[in-house]
Order: structure tokens, then sequence, then C-alpha cells
């Protein structure tokens, strides 16, 4: 066997046994310590995560949906929309297709009044691509012939929730039953009945108002034969780039865009959060490597007479360093298991049944399993550099002053 | 054979120098049992310290089986001490989290023998101390006395060519002190090891072949009077 292999075993043995009959409280301090840190490197992005996946969520669900079809620059319009919606859902991976035609600028009420748009829609389909229809705090959503009721954004009506952020800028005491005055396009102005307020918890969203296709038709003629927008949603598993790539070739001069283009913006400030993000996983593995590094020292001060006799005795450094590293990876790595059992098992589910209630909507807690393996690695390598300086410089002390010096 | 020539050894605490050896020059043959004893100061801890290749002579040579040790690299010096030297230390020199044969046989196993042979070897060493019984006890689970035989049979699980001991006894009471002088000059008869021991206390001359006296760092022919 050679020199350092020799060593390796040696340095196997006394951490194994080190580790079974050393001192519990310090080994059991090591990897609470080392869970605790665990679970705080992974918890912010784990939260930063949840609420990108909330926005993603509400944005998909209440604005865009899997796919948006506009009119390409200077149309305005996509005319005949009922045959490109026919088509679209013939398209296989589409499980549903909705047009809104905006119809309306203005809304008020009483002396309240504000600049909002007011789309016209098929409420039967509608519902089946967007799920603002189930998330009504007053009254109904619309029905398909309803000629003269409207649902308002709970940013447009206010519904006397004064602790609103939006409040001020409402219509502040609409409820369900009452009648606004909505300025259509043209200038003609039409009152309608409030049929129900709802609330998607999403700003982009909660400040719509919806009429159905019936009253813009009554009202406008010639509204159904132009749409402002399709709205496309795809079977489960069909992403939004392969249904773009299906539905390009139905229809020449729109635009389609997924998601993904029309959330760039917000991609942009959660970018901004990664720095924030490395900083916190900065100082948790400082921490860590300080933590480590001051068990390191203090076990290694109390032993240096043991040291030096066993450096005496012909026990290389290389087996006592190694059996000190090989002991800290262990504390590390059953640490940071511990740590992600906690965080999988307790945390999540603790946080799944009470989630963080954000400005977008509640907001729980998503594990990148890569970037958790990512961390632990860093973290266990973080550990092993903090636990080779204080027991490479121990090493060095001579013999002699580690066991008779003072 | 153990040859010392002309070794000094000058400590350096700052601006201020002891000389803790002045020019000492002895041989040791194989199989001696050698008690080297002074008065508390007189550079005996010191001297073992040469020998055993703990520390450096400021000046002289230390030649070990033909061999000059001082010029050696801290690598072979560490290699020497594992294969051909055992030491024995003053108290606490047992691995708290090993059992008895575990510290017995760690020397062994850092040697890179194979388990099955360093395993039977500890035991048997452990039964030549009179230790059979505790073969598995830690060394919080042993007496002071029982610990030193442990050591001793620590350092000798290499089969060394010479044991140095430095007051093993020093923090024995008698009786227990008696045994491990008892268990040193036995394994000396038995296995022929050299050994060489420190001892203040003027009685273990008795367990020695030949003694050697130091007074002030010098070698003297008569133990300094008492007083
Ligand atoms: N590491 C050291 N640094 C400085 N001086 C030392 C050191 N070790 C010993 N000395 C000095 O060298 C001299 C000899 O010390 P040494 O320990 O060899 O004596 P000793 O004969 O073993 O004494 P004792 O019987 O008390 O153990 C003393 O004056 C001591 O103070
Ligand atoms: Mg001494």
């Amino acid at each position: 066997m050679t020199r350092v292999g020799r060593s390796l075993r040696v340095a196997v043995f006394l951490a194994f046994k080190g580790l079974i009959r050393g001192n519990f409280g310090v080994t059991a301090m090591t990897i609470l310590l080392m869970a605790l840190i665990f679970v705080d490197v992974l918890f912010l992005p784990a939260l930063i995560r949840g609420a990108v996946r909330t926005i993603d969520d509400q944005v998909i669900n209440t604005v865009t949906s899997d796919l948006v079809i506009t009119a390409s620059a200077g149309a305005g319009t996509i005319d005949n929309p009922g045959a490109l919606l026919a088509e679209i859902e013939r398209t296989n991976g589409v499980r549903a297709a909705t047009a809104t035609t905006r119809v309306g600028t203005q809304i008020s009420h009483g002396s309240e009044s504000n600049a909002w748009s007011v789309d016209a829609i098929d409420p039967s389909s509608y519902r089946r691509v967007f799920t603002t229809p189930g998330h009504l705090i007053e009254g109904s959503f619309l029905r398909s012939a309803d000629t003269t009721g409207i649902v308002l954004g709970v940013d447009v009506a206010g519904a006397d929730r004064t602790h609103e952020r939006t409040y001020s800028r409402s219509l502040k005491t609409v409820h369900a039953g009452d009648v606004v005055t909505v300025t259509l396009a043209g200038g003609v102005t039409r009152p309608f009945t409030v049929r129900g307020i709802y609330q998607n918890r999403f700003p982009l969203s909660d400040q719509g108002a919806f009429i159905s296709d019936a009253a813009a038709a009554a009202i406008l003629p010639g509204a159904p034969d132009r749409a402002t927008a399709i709205y496309v949603k795809a079977d489960a598993g069909v992403s939004s780039g392969a249904l773009k790539v299906r539905l390009e070739p139905l229809r020449t001069g729109v635009n389609l865009q997924t998601p993904e283009q029309l959330t760039a913006a917000i991609q942009d400030q959660i970018d901004t959060f990664d720095l924030i993000n490395n900083i916190m996983r900065a100082m948790s593995l400082l921490v860590a490597a300080i933590t480590v590094f001051i068990i390191t020292y203090v076990d290694l001060v109390n032993r240096r007479r043991q040291i030096g006799i066993e450096r005496a005795i012909g026990i290389t450094a290389t087996a006592m360093v190694g059996s000190y590293v090989i002991k800290t990876v262990v504390n590390a790595i059953v640490g940071t298991l511990v740590g992600l059992a906690v965080f999988v098992f307790a945390l999540t589910p603790f946080v799944q049944s009470h989630p963080f209630q954000f400005p977008n909507g509640p907001v729980t807690l998503v594990l990148d399993a890569q970037e958790a393996a990512r961390n632990m690695g860093v973290l266990v390598a973080v550990a092993v550099v903090s636990v080779l300086i204080p027991a490479v410089r121990a090493m060095r002390m001579k013999i002699l002053d580690a066991i008779w010096g003072t | 054979m153990i040859r010392v020539e002309n070794v000094s050894k000058i400590y350096t605490l700052g601006t201020v120098k002891v000389t803790a050896l002045r020019d000492v020059s002895f041989a040791v043959d194989d199989g001696e049992m050698v008690c080297i004893s002074g008065r508390s100061g007189s550079g005996k801890s010191t001297l073992l310290r040469q020998l055993s290749l703990i520390d450096k002579p400021t000046a002289g040579r230390v030649i070990f089986d033909g061999l000059d040790v001082v010029s050696l690299s801290e690598s072979r010096r560490s290699a020497l001490r594992l294969d051909r030297l055992g030491y024995v230390f003053q108290e606490y020199a047992l691995i708290p989290e090993l059992t008895a044969e575990e510290n017995v046989f760690l020397p062994a196993m850092m040697r890179g023998g194979r388990s099955r042979d360093y395993h039977a070897r500890a035991r048997s060493l452990l039964e030549l101390v009179g230790l059979d019984a505790r073969v598995a006890h830690r060394p919080k689970e042993l007496s002071g006395g029982e610990q030193q035989r442990v050591a001793i049979a620590r350092a000798l699980v290499n089969e060394p060519s010479a044991i140095y001991a430095d007051e093993p006894t020093a923090n024995l009471d008698s009786f227990s002190g008696q045994e491990v002088m008892q268990t040193l000059t036995r394994l000396n008869a038995e296995l022929g090891v050299t050994i060489l021991f420190v001892s203040h206390d003027p009685d273990d001359g008795q367990y020695a072949s030949r003694m050697i006296h130091l007074r002030d760092g010098e070698l003297v022919d008569e133990p300094e009077p008492a007083g």
C-alpha cells in the first residue's frame, strides 16, 4: 500500500471512530447548524421561484392564456375571427380558444370616473380559456345572451374595499346590481348593470371589464366581425412554442405571442432577484464556513497534545487532516440531507397550507432539484475548505510544542 | 545500537538561551535497559526527545543502527518513529475514541499491515502486558497504570528496536508504577527490545542494566548527592 493509501485508511478509521464514539453533542450541533444553513440557502430561491410561478400562472390564467393572437401592426383588428377560431379549435393540441374585442374606454359611476378598457367576450369560451369567471367576489359572471350586463374587476369597482391599494383610483363603491356608465367606441355611452365583480389578485387582470358579444353586437353593428385578440389554451403537455408553430400557418397578417414573450419585462425584474439571492447565499455559506472553522478550531485546540502524541508515534499529518475532512464531509452531507428533509417534508407542506400572500397571489415554495444539489455540493466544498485551513495549520506545529508547549 | 555523539541542545526563548544538553556522548547496545536519571531540569526529557526523533539537537549526531538520524527529512524521521521506535509518554497518551486494542494496533495500521495480523498482534501484546481482559475498554475506563501498559503495548506493536519512556510511572501510585516497570523489564528480557527510560526515582535504578546520570545538561559518572 502506498503512503497516501495507508494514511487514507487510518484517516477513515479515525474519522469513523470519532463520529461514532466522539462527542455526540458536537456532532449533533454541527449537523443541526449545517441543516439550518442549508434550509436558509434553499429558502429564498424557492420563495422567489414560487413567486415567479404564481405570476406566471396568473399571467397565463387571467391575461394571456398559452398563446395570444393579435392583428399585426397597422391592421388594428383581426377580421372574420369566427372562421379563424373554428380552425384553431380543430388544431391538435388546442383545448379552447376565445376572441375578445376592445369596445369601451371609460367607465363611470356617480362622480367617479376613469379610463378602463372594456372588452366584449364570448362568456362560454372565455370561461374555458381563463379562470377569471371562477374568481368572483360578488354576483355572477356574464351569460351569453346578456345584453345589458357587465362584469368588473375589483380594481375598477372598488366594492368598498378601502384597504386595497388600487381603491383610490377605482369607482370605489360599486357593487353587483349597481348601474355604471360605459363610454363605447365612437363616444356612445350606455348604462350597464354590474352582474359580478371578480378578483384575481393580479393587477394586470383585476382592472378589466367585460360585456358579452351579444351586448356589443346590439350596440355596435359589425363588432362580431372584428376581434382585438384571440387567446388559445393548450392541452396539458403542449408548450406555447409548439402551439405557435402549429397555428402560425393558419392565417397571415397576425402576430402570435407566447406568454414568455409577453412577460419578458416581468422576467427582467425577476432576474434582479438573482443578485439578492446570490448575496444571501454567499452570506449563508460564509456562516457555514465560519461555523465549521470554529468547531474544528476549538476541537483542534483541545486536542493539541493528542495530535502531538499521534504524530510522535508516527501517524502522518495526512491521516489526521484526512480524518477531520472526512468527519466534516459526513457531518455536512448528513446536515444538508436533514435540512433538505425538513425543507421538503415540513416547510414546503406547511407553506402549501399557509401560503405567503403576495400582491400577485398566494406564493408557495418551489424547490429546484438541480439547484438544491448544486447548493449541497457548494456547502460541502465550503465545509472542506473551512476544515482544511485550521487542520493543516495545526499539523504544522512542532510536535514538541504540541505536546509540551503552553 | 544507539550512539549519541557530542549532542548539545540549546532552547531559544526570545533572547534567552537555555543550554539543556551540553556535549553529551554515549552509546547503548541492543537489548540494554538504560535508566536516565538526574534532577529536575537536568535535561533528561530533552535527551530522550533527541533520541526518539521528536526533536533535533542544536549540535552533534544521533546514530541509530548506523544511520545519522539528525539530518533526515521530517517524513523520513516520522517513518522511522513509526517503524523502529516506540515512545511511552508520561501520561494520557491514548486516543480517547479508540479501545485499548485499537489504540495498540493504530501504528500497525498506519504502517500498512493486514487487518487480521495487527488485530491478533494487538491482542497478544495486551495479553503480554496483562490486559487481555481490557481489550475493548476505552481509555477512560482504564486505570492510569492500565493506560500506561496499553501505551507500552502500542509502543511495541511495530516490533521496534528501541522503546523510550519518559517517567512512565510519574503519575502512578507506587504499586501501579512497579507493575509498569516490571512489565518493561519483562519485555526487555523476553523480546530483547532496547529500553531507555527516564526516572526521578532512585529506586527505579534496580530495573535498569545501566544508569546514565545527567547534571545541568552534562553527563556525570555519579548521581548528584541528594539535597
Ligand atoms: N521546550 C522548551 N523550551 C525551552 N526550554 C526548555 C524546553 N524544554 C525544556 N527546557 C529547559 O531545558 C532544561 C532541561 O529541561 P528538561 O525538560 O529536559 O529537564 P528534565 O530533566 O526532564 O526535568 P524534569 O525532571 O523536571 O522533567 C530546563 O531548564 C528546561 O527549562
Ligand atoms: Mg522531564
